[in-house]
């Protein structure tokens, strides 16, 4: 059976700070990679990471206050990457901001695993951010590895 | 949320992220500034989804309840949710029940003591 590793699938949206477009990122995010059949940790995986990147663009990036948000989704073959880009206040240090439980909104009772959580959860996660600009999440996932094991069953059923 | 002889059970939704855990913090802030709360049983047994901020929930009811000398639990916690409780510490200061049922009886049976 011949899998097409090359097709790329692709979608933008963009939406503003309100806490409940967080929801909304995590039902595209995965409605996008349904057609990738993921397993259903896989999908816990990838909505968590997205909405804990999505959260910290509304707290930390506009902390509450008005802006917008832009979400690219795209599926290359069996690899999935979403980048969630904000023009916010930008991270100062973001090795300190990706350390586990290190949090600048203690008062906010922010648990400080939002990154540490993306990076458990997406095989690749990589931080651009720019004080005064904005910051930038790009994240992927390989889904559905053992879709590989069909096609070494049929290859070790040819050679019999 | 039900509060009985001072157990504040909390009824955690489907999805907790950072909206829902605010409503949650909020509910939570009225009874306990009134000091109707004793103790906090989270009843995890509907919740197919979370994020930090649900970490960050329950560690901060922690806090609170540490200054009067009350308990945080867990009950009924899926298997999914469980992995996050895991990995970020959450256990080393709030016990895991199987049910909200088990968990008021514990705490109940150490305050008879």
């Amino acid at each position: 059976m011949e899998r097409d590793n090359n097709k790329v699938y692709e979608a933008t949206v963009e939406f503003g700070t309100e806490p409940e477009n967080e929801g909304f990122a995590r039902m595209i995010v995965a409605g996008f990679i349904a057609r990738l059949n993921p397993t259903l940790e896989e999908l816990s995986d990838i909505r968590t990471a997205v909405s804990e990147a999505v959260t910290n663009s509304i707290i930390h990036g506009y902390c509450m206050q008005e802006g917008k948000i832009r979400m690219d989704c795209k599926i290359t073959g069996n690899e999935f990457e979403v980048t969630v880009e904000d023009g916010g206040v930008g991270i100062e240090n973001i090795k300190k901001a990706m350390e586990p439980l290190y949090t600048t909104k203690p008062e906010l009772e922010r648990s400080g695993m939002g990154f540490a959580f993306m990076e458990a959860f997406m095989d690749k996660v990589s931080v651009e951010s720019t004080p005064g600009e904005g910051t930038t999440v790009r994240m992927s996932k390989k889904i559905a590895k053992e879709a590989a094991l069909p096609e070494c069953m049929e290859r070790a059923v040819g050679f019999d | 949320m039900d509060i009985a002889d001072g157990n504040m059970i909390i009824h955690v939704e489907k999805e907790v992220d950072h909206c829902v855990a605010d409503k949650i913090k909020t509910e939570f802030e009225k009874y306990y500034i009134r000091g109707y709360v004793k103790n906090v049983i989270f009843d995890m047994s509907e919740v197919e989804f979370m994020d930090s901020s649900g970490i960050g929930m329950i560690m901060g009811r922690y806090r609170k309840m540490k200054y009067v000398n009350g308990q945080v639990m867990v009950a009924a916690v899926p298997e999914n949710i469980d992995r996050l409780l895991k990995m970020s510490g959450v256990y080393s200061f709030v016990s895991k029940y199987d049910s909200v049922i088990e968990a008021v009886n514990r705490v109940n049976k150490k305050e008879g003591a």
